[in-house]
């Protein structure tokens, strides 16, 4: 086997052994056991990730796509599946990402999810959505991808629901879940498309036949992928299932919100860029609802008092930003953007699973404050991804954040300077939002009752080890990871990842630095506002009228539960009740009854159930017969 | 002297195998000393489904092109053969889950009847008249409408038995009656001579047609036939659901798609059209209701009316693309409905009761293989990848989109959405809590591990993602058997 692949088969298999081995095992380990296997899979699967990228970079320019094949099941004629996987510069950052961020979280998971009843099952799902993310980022075809896509989908369900006694929790996984399956359905659909007008599966062969094919096709294929991709990145529509998924366990929203699903969107919409600019309309829609998430989730997230929820619409906010940049092509800019913020999402929300540990449960800010002096070392951690949050220098949101808007100005027409202002916008936003969170957790006159402050007292207020130490380790690259593109200076990072996916725009380094005046100011500008607001307490949205359609979210569950849910409820609830319960469950109690008497009683209540299936079944055949007859 | 007809008695091999598995254990059942009944007619039955599906392996290879025998009444082809390979696997594995069931009598009986229902399906996928087809229907009905009630202590099943009678019966009163209207239509009983009469339009072979069409979508459940299914398979032993969830389906399926294309190839655009509307009642109902359910065998049994559906989407597409999209569909399908009933008659015979989503909590954790296998059929079931389900419907719905039902994919694929969300649903209740926090109380403690049961288990599993990794051969052969159909 091809050296560079071998890693990458390690890195995707790991953690898929690793969830196998706790599933197998069940109670014949200790807790503490499976969550040693599912963290050192993880960071085994980083060591893979990490040969791959050593190996690939020392190849030559231009000789850095690697196909491995390991099996190929299925050949009809041209067409041919295999389990094989693309190892080529896009696919080693993402798998870097993946492994690297995800074996930190699922580290740091040891010491949150300690005494849980069921730590077991908790990291079984998690190494499975580590594999199921790798699985999706390594897949050399649009079926395993598939595959990857699916897994991801499943796993999340699992895991957002893992609190499962917390009826919001099964809510909010089922919710999740049913947002994802509909993009699914479209991402399916495109697939279907696919095979049928190129006849196969393969990225390579896919990219050179999508030119030789229909408008109509190209779009409707485009279409279907920007569906699965913005339901999996919770893009506007299909954003709603995204801040519920807060009812997780901290890691896990973490663990989905950082390194893994929600940036499957993204990477979707780069790995499969031939197939947008075949359709530049549809990725131009792809770079209009990132322009409309990123501000309208940066305003929603001002009304938030939940700490996992403001950071929750951070995310949307921040997908918004790569949605943008893929949207015009700032390929490179998109993925560095989404290597950043899994640093910097990582870490707040590690910092506010520590917050949250040590509250014992309280997530609502209104009842933080002062913590400053109580958690020193979080409070540190939570500050650096703040301001790498807002992209102040030389954080690392700065860089990538900065990258972005300026590929908007440079993309320039309507569409560039509309798209960039949102962006400016959005960096206001984001200076709000987050400084309101911060001052309102980490200052001001501490809030905590008694109780807590006496758990303070007894040491161990910042968590076990394995807690401190993915925090610590996120701090220095939320740091220091934004130095790998500095404009003017040096790209390497654009570069390789652009040996995958072509930029389509290249901002000057006189764009690059005006914007990131304009947009620093601006984020200051956020900041003093969120700090004026705080002294003076009171909140950024003063306006009750806007409050109340911010704190709806824009009223789009609403519009999602009048249209679909409640019809489709109602329908359900008819066929439970006017279908099953009189002919079947009724039935079935007279008959269970009738048996204790005589066979006579069983006999008579057996007729009429009897008789409405026997009629249904007539009348069924007549209405065969009659239209056979009537059409011949 | 009377002429009797040349019997090739190679192609009613593994149909004799099973009849002789059959009338030899049911001797045994009377003879052998009481201790060993069960085993010597559970082995037999077991010999007689592995010995059919070799027999029909050895039709399979040996049969280059369809030929019919036996005066007319049966053909020879690698379509039945195909049936008969998986029909015998089938009732192989049905063997091994029934083996722990608890049963205090005619223990060896059971494999007796379940020896003959194997082998009036495997006679009934090679019917090539409508005597044959009608003989072959009522043989192995006959048996389950015995199978159904054999649980004679449990009220249910002693219901499912009396309900699967009557409605069955009403199904094969159908049937026959639109045979009876072909025949006097055409004055043919032959599927081949049927379509040669050339009777056009005429409209008593259309209403035969519509009543055979019904008639068999009775048998392989499809909606609005379907009535009976969550009620039979709800009450029957769990054993006896399992094997006529995946071998009743493959026969029925393979014969009504035999049927429609021998005997009414004039008529085609008649009946796609119906086959077209009848998966897609299927694909609705079977889904929606399922949703509505909290028992673990009726779920499954709205589950195999869906599954219909989708194979019945197959069959509207009226190419040989679409008949190699359900043979294929056909054998992932069997392996998941075996095994998940398997896990479902395991857990039964843990609780002494009816399995209710909640009952399997926890079996996740107390029994990993038999979880993580119920866990593999929801996936398979939901068309997820690395199951031979998602493969199956992939060819599904490509060869209805050929065929131009894009309305049908767009259903399906929808339909599919749906259905993950109750599939995952049981997943979901596997991993929870285990059952003695829930206070799911097992009945007389945890019975001992039932080895026969977990191999069957662990064979379907290997089929099921066996079909996804091992996809090329089960689809040539199911081309080969595709094309001894007059496309």
């Amino acid at each position: 086997m091809n050296a560079a692949v071998t890693g990458a088969w390690v890195c995707l298999l790991a953690p898929l052994a690793g969830a196998l081995a706790i599933t197998l095992a069940g109670e014949r380990i200790s807790r503490r056991t499976a969550g040693w296997i599912s963290t050192l899979t993880t960071f085994v699967a980083f060591a893979g990730a990490l040969d791959a990228f050593i190996r690939l970079w020392a190849r030559n320019h231009g000789d850095r796509e690697v196909l491995s094949t390991a099996y190929t099941w299925l050949a009809a004629g041209d067409f041919e599946v295999g389990f094989q996987i693309l190892v080529d510069p896009l696919s080693t950052v993402m798998m870097l990402v993946v492994s690297g961020v995800g074996g930190l979280i699922v580290w740091y998971s040891m010491g949150y999810m300690a005494g849980d009843d069921e730590e077991r099952r908790y990291f079984a799902y998690m190494s499975l959505f580590v594999f199921s993310m790798l699985l999706l980022v390594e897949a050399g075809n649009f079926l395993l991808l598939l595959v990857g896509w699916g897994l991801v989908g499943l796993a999340s369900y699992l895991l957002i629901g893992f609190w499962h006694e917390r009826a919001e929790a099964v809510a909010a996984a089922k919710k999740a879940f049913v947002v994802n399956a509909f993009g699914d359905a479209t991402f399916a659909l495109a697939l279907v498309l696919l095979v049928w007008e190129t006849g196969t599966l393969e990225y390579p062969s896919v990219f050179e036949r999508v030119d030789g094919l229909s408008s109509t096709i190209v779009t409707l294929v485009a279409l279907g992928l920007l569906g699965g991709a913005v339901a999996k990145s919770a893009q506007i529509p299909l954003h709603t299932w995204l801040p519920d998924a807060m009812e997780g366990p901290t890691p896990v929203s973490a663990l989905i919100h950082a390194a893994t699903m929600v940036t499957a969107g993204v990477y979707l919409l780069v790995r499969t860029s031939p197939v947008f600019e075949a359709a530049v309309e549809i990725q131009h829609l792809a770079a209009i609802l990132g322009a409309v998430t990123l501000v309208a989730a940066g305003l929603i997230a001002l009304v938030q008092w939940d700490i996992k929820r403001v950071i929750a619409y951070s995310t949307m906010s921040q997908i918004g930003y790569m949605f943008l940049a893929a949207g015009i092509g700032a390929y490179g800019y998109a993925i560095f953007h989404l290597m950043t913020h899994a640093f910097f999402k990582a870490l707040l929300f590690m910092s506010a699973g520590v917050v949250i540990h040590h509250l014992h449960g309280e997530q609502d800010i209104r009842r933080m404050g002062g913590l400053r002096a109580v958690l020193p070392r979080t409070h540190v951690a939570f500050g650096v991804g703040t301001l790498a949050l807002v992209g102040i220098p030389p954080l690392a949101g700065f860089w990538s954040k900065d990258g972005i808007i300026a590929s908007a100005l440079a993309t320039g027409g309507v569409l560039g300077w509309s798209l960039y202002l949102a962006a400016l916008v959005g960096a206001l936003l984001t200076g709000m939002y987050a400084l309101r969170l911060y001052f309102a957790v980490w200052q001001g006159p501490p809030r905590e009752t008694e109780d807590e402050a006496h758990t303070h007292a007894s040491g161990q207020s910042e968590g076990p080890l394995s807690m401190l130490v993915p925090v610590g380790v996120l701090t220095c690259l939320s740091t220091i990871g934004g130095l790998l593109v500095v404009p003017g200076l040096w790209k390497p990072f654009e570069h390789w990842v652009e040996e995958s996916a072509e930029a389509l725009v290249h901002p000057t380094v006189a764009q690059d630095y005006a914007t990131s005046v304009v947009a620093v100011a601006l984020g200051l500008v956020g900041v003093w506002l969120a700090r004026r607001a705080f002294e003076h307490g009171r909140q950024l949205v003063t306006d009750p009228t806007a409050w109340r359609i911010l704190e709806r979210k824009l009223y789009v569950d609403e519009l999602y539960d009048a249209v679909f849910y409640r019809p489709a409820a109602a329908l359900a609830v008819t066929l439970r009740q006017d279908v099953e319960g009189p002919v079947v469950e009724r039935s079935l109690d007279e008959i269970g009854a009738g048996t204790l008497h005589a066979g006579g009683e069983l006999s008579r209540a057996q007729s009429g159930l009897l008789r409405t299936y026997a009629i249904t079944v007539a009348f069924a055949v007549s209405v065969l017969v009659v239209v056979f007859v009537a059409v011949r | 002297m009377i002429d009797t007809p040349k019997v090739d008695w190679f192609a009613l091999g593994p149909t004799l195998a099973l009849l002789g598995a059959s009338g030899v254990a049911l001797l045994a059942s009377v003879l052998v000393p009481a201790w060993m009944r069960k085993g010597v007619a559970a082995g037999l039955a077991f010999l007689g489904f592995a010995l059919a599906a070799i027999l029909g392996g050895a039709v399979f290879a040996e049969t280059a092109s369809p030929e019919t025998t036996i005066a007319g009444s049966m053909v020879q082809d690698r379509l039945g053969a195909f049936a008969q390979v998986v029909v015998g696997a089938i009732g192989a594995i049905v063997v091994l889950v029934s083996w722990a069931e608890p049963r205090r009598s005619h223990r060896g009986e059971y494999y007796a009847l379940l020896a003959a229902a194997g082998a009036g399906m495997v006679f009934f996928v090679t019917a090539s008249n409508l005597m044959t087809l009608f003989l072959g229907l009522e043989w192995f009905s006959l048996c389950l409408y015995v199978l159904v009630a054999y649980d004679t202590h449990r009220a249910r099943s002693l219901e499912a038995g009396l309900k699967y009678l009557i409605v069955g019966g009403f199904g094969s009163a159908i049937l026959l009656f639109g045979s009876a209207l072909v025949y006097g239509a055409t004055g043919e009983l032959g599927f081949a001579e049927i379509a040669a009469a050339g009777a056009g339009s005429d409209p008593f072979l259309v209403a035969g047609l519509a009543m055979v069409l019904g008639g068999l979508a009775f048998k392989v459940s499809a909606a609005p036939f379907h009535m009976w299914t969550p009620d039979v398979y709800q009450g029957s032993p769990s054993s006896v659901t399992s094997f006529m969830s995946a071998a009743t389906k493959v026969a029925a399926m393979l014969v009504l798609l035999r049927v429609l294309t021998t005997a009414f190839p004039e008529e085609r655009e008649i009946w796609t059209v119906a086959v077209a509307v009848l998966a897609a009642v299927s694909l609705v109902w079977g889904n929606l209701a399922a949703f509505a359910q909290r028992d673990v065998k009726r779920l499954l049994a709205f589950s195999s009316v869906s599954h219909a559906g989708f194979m019945l989407v197959a069959v509207a597409a009226g190419t040989e693309a679409g008949a190699e999209a359900l043979l294929y569909y056909l054998v992932p399908y069997a392996a998941m409905s075996v095994g998940a009933f398997a896990v479902v008659a395991a857990r039964e015979r843990e609780l002494g009761r009816d399995v209710s989503l909640e009952d399997l909590a926890g079996l996740g954790w107390e029994r990993p293989l038999l979880g993580l296998s119920l866990w593999v059929f929801m996936l398979g079931f939901a068309g997820f990848p690395l199951t031979g389900g998602m493969f199956g419907k992939l060819f599904v719905f490509t060869a209805a989109y050929e065929a131009g039902d894009w309305w049908l994919v767009v259903l399906g694929v929808l339909a599919t959405a749906v259905s993950i969300a109750y599939y995952l649903n049981v997943v979901r209740w596997l991993y929870m809590r285990t059952g003695a926090d829930l206070g799911v109380a097992l009945a007389g403690g945890s019975p001992p591990r039932d080895a026969a049961l977990e191999v069957a288990v662990a064979l379907t599993v290997l089929v099921t993602v066996g079909s996804f990794f091992a996809a090329q051969p089960i689809l040539d052969a199911a081309a080969d058997a595709a094309r001894s159909l007059p496309f």
